[in-house]
């Protein structure tokens, strides 16, 4: 017996010392293959949830199917960055020309569908859209490294699975959300803007983005949000210059939006910060950037916490509550940082479905 | 294109497992038989058979936890109303067409005729699973 065993443990070091990294090598392939796997259900079951969608909310006589299919392999192809200067208002273009282009082809498809039904259409598109970028890339990934044999590539996507699994299933998560119009945890900005211009007069400001006036402990208080309950972000940076162009007595910029909260923190927290609190390509930020220097303008901003899963699933009790916590710190903020008489400009960022003003 | 669990792959994974665990039990009751005329030995012998069976059972898990499918977490929401006229609250659950300071249905409770506000939507309790895939 002792015989056997020495010897299978030769066996297993010369087994190990020469074709160890090759045994490795098809273990992180079949985790990676398995991802990859989960990926495609993923991509197939949003895929399927759109178009069931468009056919539920859009009525139209035409299958949707090709349209869908075509949109998951849409890319936007960015400007070149040699000379970087100018390149934000040509991302801007860009980015304005595809939301045209969608939201002219959803009309299409869905033509029974409302506005806000129409915007939630996009936004599923969109997921699905991502999921179809994420299963791509994994593969090219996948089958590159198995023709290589390539330790190197391989490991290079199995360190940034989990990661991207994460987001893959956040997003899978999002579908049933977007499917019947919650309000998500991205647009917790938005809906303490809401909290503040309800009840008072509304006007569009930019494309997307409405404006109302209100006032609060004598102070005047401008509220920019996005227009809901369609889903969509706006353009908070068209809006911001629009109204800096206008009022030339603003006293400072509160920014709120909803921020991706570290492992161990919990969901509805709040915290603060001075900058431009908004997220995304950077077009808007920059804008917002641009115009409160030239100012000379305090910028602050409110952040509520929240993990990427939440961000994209309905609004939870926890993220509700910091809601109605950054409100009040807004309202605080008002009153402390300003005097009777100032105007302020309070900017609500995030995703609006299912928040009106 | 991908392979999916079932596969070749998966039969020779089990048939090692399954040889791993036969080898290990053996070594362990082998170690356990000889453990008053040969300790050292023995003592090798059941602390390999341990092991051998930990990374059996370890491996059977994984596999297991991965088969389970897709799971997607579905919220139940919450949808909260007020009557703007004699501020009544009524919550009930999400419908379709549901949006924050949106209108609903008309209040039961001061039978004004005025329809009711939606102040808020959320989710109430922590996501139920449920598989979709």
């Amino acid at each position: 017996m002792a015989y056997i065993i020495n010897l299978a443990f030769m066996a297993m070091f010369f087994v190990l010392f020469v074709w160890g990294q090759r045994i490795q090598l098809t273990i992180m392939l079949r985790d990676v293959e398995y991802a990859l796997s989960r990926l495609k259900i993923m991509r197939d079951e949003t895929r399927r949830a759109a178009i069931e969608n468009v056919k539920r909310l859009g009525k139209s006589q035409k299958d949707p199917t090709p349209y869908v299919d075509r949109y998951l392999e849409y890319v936007l192809i960015p400007p070149v960055p040699m000379d970087p200067a100018g390149i934000v208002w040509k991302y801007d273009h860009l980015l304005g020309i595809t939301e045209d282009r969608v939201k002219d082809e959803v009309k299409v498809i869905a033509p029974e569908a409302n506005e806000a039904q129409q915007y939630n259409i996009q936004n599923l598109l969109e997921i699905a859209q991502a999921l179809n970028t994420y299963y791509r890339v994994i593969r090219h990934f996948y089958l590159f490294g198995k023709k290589s044999a390539s330790y190197y590539i391989i490991i290079q996507i199995q360190v940034l699975l989990p990661e991207i699994m994460r987001e893959a299933e956040a997003l899978l998560g999002a579908v049933h959300a977007f499917t019947f119009g919650h309000p998500v945890g991205d647009g917790a900005g938005a809906l303490v803007a809401a909290r503040m211009m309800h009840g008072h007069e509304v006007s569009d400001i930019a494309r997307d983005t409405v404006c109302g006036e209100t006032d609060y402990e004598g102070r005047r208080v401008i509220v920019i949000k996005s227009k809901g309950p369609g889903g969509t972000v706006g353009r908070p940076g068209d809006a911001v210059s629009a109204i800096l162009k206008r009022r030339k007595n603003l006293k400072s910029v509160l920014m709120v939006d909803a921020g991706l909260k570290l492992e161990g923190e919990k969901s509805g927290e709040i915290f603060e910060g001075i900058g431009a609190a908004i997220g995304g390509i950077g077009t808007e930020k920059y804008k917002i950037e641009e115009m409160v220097t030239k100012r000379k303008l305090p910028l602050y901003g409110v952040i509520i916490k929240m993990s990427s899963q939440e961000a994209v699933s309905p609004i939870t009790k926890e993220i509700m509550s910091g809601i109605e916590q950054a409100v009040e710190r807004v309202k605080e903020l008002i009153k402390t940082g300003t005097k009777v008489g100032d105007t302020v400009l309070l900017v609500g960022v995030g995703n609006t479905m299912g928040v009106a003003q | 294109m991908a392979k999916q669990p079932g596969s070749v792959f998966m039969s020779l994974y089990f048939m090692v497992l399954g040889i791993l665990l036969v080898v290990s039990a053996g070594m362990f009751f082998i170690g356990l038989r000889e453990l008053a005329s040969e300790p050292t030995q023995s003592t090798i012998y059941i602390l390999v058979g341990i092991s051998g069976i930990a990374i059996t059972l370890y491996s059977l898990r994984q596999v297991q936890s991965k088969s389970k499918g897709l799971r997607v977490q579905v919220a139940k929401v919450i949808t909260v109303l007020e009557c703007a006229n004699c501020r009544n609250k009524l919550t009930r659950n999400f419908k379709e067409g549901d949006y924050i300071y949106g209108t609903a249905e008309k209040c039961t409770n001061c039978n004004s005729g005025t329809p009711m506000t939606i102040m808020s939507i959320f989710a109430e309790k922590p996501p139920s699973k449920k598989s979709t895939v």
